[in-house]
């Protein structure tokens, strides 16, 4: 999985690409680099998922965690770019209730900028 | 009839209310017909020894009289086939009336020729042999064909005593005219006889309830016979039966035959009486035989036991010849002979008859003519062949001839072995093809599990995608959706809400299979759902949606409470969130309520099982509550028991318990329903011996112990006892009873003849009624076939009055 980070309005935006899967993890997690820029006072990220075909128990285990330590610091974490069989699990789980998914980068800078 | 004789019939004998007058005249017409065949077998023996027999002459005298008979038995099988039954009695009787007038006349011109010098006896002895095996043939053929086959069981030994007596009357009376007249002269009572026995065979058939030509027993002609007893396993063996006891009886016959001739050489007067003297002590041997012990000795052993009776009794004899002294031979010669009689009186031929109560009557009509008239000439001629081989080829002398008796007797255990193994078979084979096992085959085809999670699909596809998402898992999981059902399902998907589903059932891309269920490549999507519904971050993000959901009595609320009660029952027992399984089980919406009982059934945790147990009341939710008690398996076995034998409980509730612990099927859950079942409590104890019943159904090696079940048997008893001794009251039902049995003795057959039962038709009542004789004990037979027994009110009660006090 390759992890990039760039900046868009004000909103740290990760762009994710490759399979997310435990036995393919990157040396510094998802969650890590969330982490950091939180430390760093950066309070909106989002992930964009646009390339990602695939993503199993751990990676989604990555955006709980971000998901958390972002409300913790009273920040705002956003996801897009889902495919339809990834949109699939977060569905089923119920984790659409909580996690705000965004179908593309733009309705969600959007939504971070109405919101 | 009906009057004091019929009172006096149904007193001493086993004959029921209405059947007096048949049942009389048959037994009248088999008394007359014996005593015919004892006054002209005594003078066609004593008559044909008086020829001056050599031992060469015997064995063709045999044989020629197989030959004979078999050659008759054909043309007389075609005279049945064309002549209606009365018909034919009206020929037989005039052609033996002329035939034996016609032999007196002969014996009479031929009275001075010197021994050795007439064929006349030799002659009428094939005449005679002919003679008895068209008549007694003739008379069980009228039995089979005016009384139901089990009716007819019951009332073979009582023929058999009216033969036996008829057999001693007409002995002893020529015990007393023997001195006064010659032999020759006898044979004419014989036909006096013979003619008042048809009077009452005639008046028999004329009172027979009307049945068709052809299944009254209008026999088909012999190649069809020989063809229906070649074509079937058990009538070949039946017919071999028959050839070896037939072979064995004329060995001893001939060593008989030698004997009395050698002891009453040119006496005719004092051979004739002599002949009649032993066939009198045969019969009345015979008939205390038949009377105080052969029928308790078949009903004691059984069938299958009591064929070995006579060849045991006939080896042992034999064998005996070799210890004895020459100068006993002709003592023993004779008692072997007696012997040999009073058990084919009684014994054999009882038991005979029985054996071809497997076979359905059509078949048995052809194949008994074919065995009895050609079959049985063949163990004669085999016999005779024997004699010639070992007695005049190899000259054995007569007492060492027991040798080869002794060889057919070890034929005759041989193919009694097989028929004991074939017997039960045959009779389940022949039983009333019954409905199927209905639970055994809604459980092996339809796949109840199947059609209940495809209903949930269908019904949760337009209330949520993640319903239908969740139940999709379920079947995918379970690999219960067919090429067909896929298709289906994925045509339809448009109509989903979700637009994400389509890649469960988008077809093209097979996304409902190998796209996301090969774990080679990527791991199935709801294996990844439950790793992240186990997640501690999980948890931890979903705790206030799921506690408000749960929590919240709005209506408007149910399908996200069904989402979060469905997705409980995906996670990890200890999972903190099924916490709210317990809100969602109190719940009054049913749709909420079956997918939290189906979750509870899922986690298997013993605080649920208070809260689902009062569901299995609830119509609407009560099989759902059913099954997922049922999943916890022993876990629930104490709770259940408890709420069982709660008789403040839910009526309804306590009655669905033993199905839940039937459902179960385990040792535990079944002595949890035996408990219940000791305690006759009313509310729930049919349901109880239901239950069961549907466990041992299930799960055949679980094990009943008669201490426990036999009492509730009584108990059953016992009060059909008295509901038949109480004219009034309604017939108790017989379920229970039969479902009782099914515990402790062998399940199919009593499954197929409460089946039977059921079913009502007079030969499923009797294949069910002769299946349970075969399969219970003795004691338990005696006092439940009465009750079961298609009879009078009166003879209800009388039984049941018996059983009552055999009970005490």
């Amino acid at each position: 999985m390759l992890i990039t980070k760039r900046d868009r309005e004000n909103i740290v935006v990760f762009d994710l690409e490759g399979e997310i899967r435990r036995s393919d993890a990157p040396g510094v997690s998802l969650h890590q680099h969330v982490k950091e820029e939180l430390e760093e006072g950066r309070r909106d990220i989002l992930m964009n998922f646009a390339k990602v075909p695939f993503i199993d128990s751990f990676g989604i285990g990555e955006i709980l965690a971000s998901y958390i330590s972002t409300q913790n610091s009273g920040g705002r974490l956003k996801l897009a770019g889902i495919s339809p069989r990834l949109f699939l699990v977060f569905q089923v789980t119920q984790l659409t209730r909580v996690l705000d998914i965004q179908d593309n980068e733009e309705k969600a800078l959007a939504s971070f900028i109405k919101s | 009839m009906k009057g004091r004789f019929g009172f006096f019939l149904r007193r001493f004998a086993p004959v029921q209310a209405g059947e007096e007058r048949v049942v009389g005249y048959l037994f009248a017409h088999f008394f007359f017909l014996m005593a015919s065949i004892y006054v002209s077998k005594v003078s066609k023996t004593s008559l044909f020894l008086g020829l001056g027999l050599t031992k060469g002459s015997l064995p063709l005298v045999y044989f020629v009289s197989a030959v004979l008979t078999g050659v008759f038995a054909a043309w007389n099988t075609k005279k049945i086939r064309s002549l209606d039954r009365r018909a034919y009695l009206s020929l037989t009787r005039w052609l033996f009336a002329l035939g034996t007038s016609a032999f007196f006349f002969l014996f009479w011109l031929t009275r001075d020729l010197g021994p050795g010098r007439s064929i006349v006896p030799a002659l009428y002895w094939f005449w005679l042999e002919i003679f008895v095996l068209a008549s007694v043939t003739q008379f069980w053929v009228v039995v089979g064909s005016v009384c139901p086959p089990r009716r007819a069981k019951h009332l073979v030994s009582f023929f058999v005593s009216g033969g036996l007596l008829g057999g001693i009357c007409g002995s002893v009376i020529v015990v007393f005219l023997s001195r006064l007249m010659p032999a020759r002269n006898l044979i004419l009572l014989g036909l006096v006889f013979y003619l008042a026995g048809t009077v009452f065979v005639r008046a028999a058939v004329r009172q027979a309830p009307s049945a068709p030509a052809a299944a009254s027993g209008r026999p088909p002609d012999f190649r069809d016979g020989f063809r229906t007893v070649a074509g079937k396993p058990y009538l070949r063996l039946l017919a071999a039966l028959i050839v070896v006891a037939l072979a064995a009886s004329t060995m001893i016959d001939f060593q008989f035959n030698l004997a009395v001739k050698a002891a009453f050489e040119n006496e005719e007067a004092r051979r004739t009486s002599f002949l009649a003297v032993f066939s009198v002590g045969v019969l009345v041997v015979s008939w205390l035989l038949n009377s105080l012990l052969a029928n308790r000795a078949i009903q004691a052993l059984g069938v299958r036991a009591a064929l070995f009776v006579m060849p045991i009794f006939l080896a042992a004899g034999s064998a005996a010849f070799f210890l004895l002294p020459a100068a006993g031979f002709a003592s023993w010669a004779i008692f072997m002979k007696g012997a040999d009689k009073s058990l084919t009186h009684t014994f054999s031929q009882a038991t005979r008859e029985l054996l071809y109560i497997p076979v359905p009557q059509d078949i048995k009509a052809k194949a008994k003519m074919t065995i009895d008239m050609f079959v049985s000439k063949t163990g004669e001629a085999l016999a005779s062949l024997l004699q010639v081989v070992f007695g005049i080829v190899l000259a054995f002398p007569a007492a060492r001839m027991s040798l080869v008796t002794i060889a057919i007797v070890v034929v005759w255990f041989l193919i009694l072995a097989r028929i004991g193994r074939r017997y039960l078979p045959a009779i389940r084979e022949n039983l009333v093809p019954s409905r199927p096992d209905a639970e055994r085959l809604v459980r092996e085809q339809a796949r109840p599990e199947t059609a209940k999670q495809l209903l949930d699909l269908l019904e949760s596809r337009e209330r949520s995608s993640v319903l239908y998402a969740y139940n999709l898992f379920d079947l995918l999981r379970a690999e219960k959706l067919t090429p067909e059902l896929r298709q289906v399902l994925s045509d339809k998907s448009a109509e989903v809400r979700a637009s994400a589903l389509d890649t469960l059932l988008d077809a093209d891309s097979e996304a409902l299979g190998p796209d996301w269920s090969e774990p080679s490549d990527k791991e199935p999507i709801d294996v990844t759902v439950r790793e992240v519904l186990a997640l501690d971050a999980y948890q931890n993000i979903m705790r206030p949606s799921f506690d408000a959901i749960a929590g919240d009595a709005a209506p408007a609320r149910e399908v996200d409470q069904m989402e979060v009660a469905k997705a409980l029952g995906m996670m990890p027992a200890d999972a903190p969130l099924t916490e709210n399984l317990t809100l969602l089980l109190r719940h009054e919406s049913p749709g909420v309520v079956q997918y939290a009982l189906e979750s509870a059934g899922r986690l298997k945790k013993r605080e649920y099982l208070p809260l689902i147990v009062p569901h299995l009341g609830r119509p609407s939710v009560s099989d759902r509550a059913g099954e997922a008690l049922a999943a916890y398996s022993d876990k629930a076995v104490t709770v259940l028991r408890v709420w069982l034998a709660d008789f403040r409980a839910d009526r309804a509730v306590r009655q669905a318990l033993p199905f839940v612990l039937a459902e179960i099927g385990t040792p535990r859950a079944a002595e949890a329903l035996v408990r219940q079942l000791r305690r006759r409590d009313s509310e729930v104890h049919e349901a109880v011996i239901e239950a069961l019943f549907k466990l041992r159904t299930r799960n055949e090696r679980i094990k009943f112990r008669e201490r426990d079940i036999m009492p509730e048997v009584r108990c059953w008893v016992e009060g059909a006892c008295r509901d038949a001794e109480n004219r009034a009251a309604p017939s108790r039902n017989f379920r229970p009873l039969f479902l009782l049995l099914g515990l402790i003795y062998p399940h199919a057959d009593i499954s197929q003849a409460l089946q039977n039962y059921t079913e009502g038709t007079k030969r499923a009542v009797d294949y069910a009624l002769e299946l349970l004789e075969n399969v219970l004990p003795m004691a338990v037979k005696e006092i439940i076939l009465p009750l079961l027994e298609d009879a009078p009110q009166v003879e209800k009660a009388r039984a049941a009055r018996r059983i009552l006090k055999s009970m005490k």
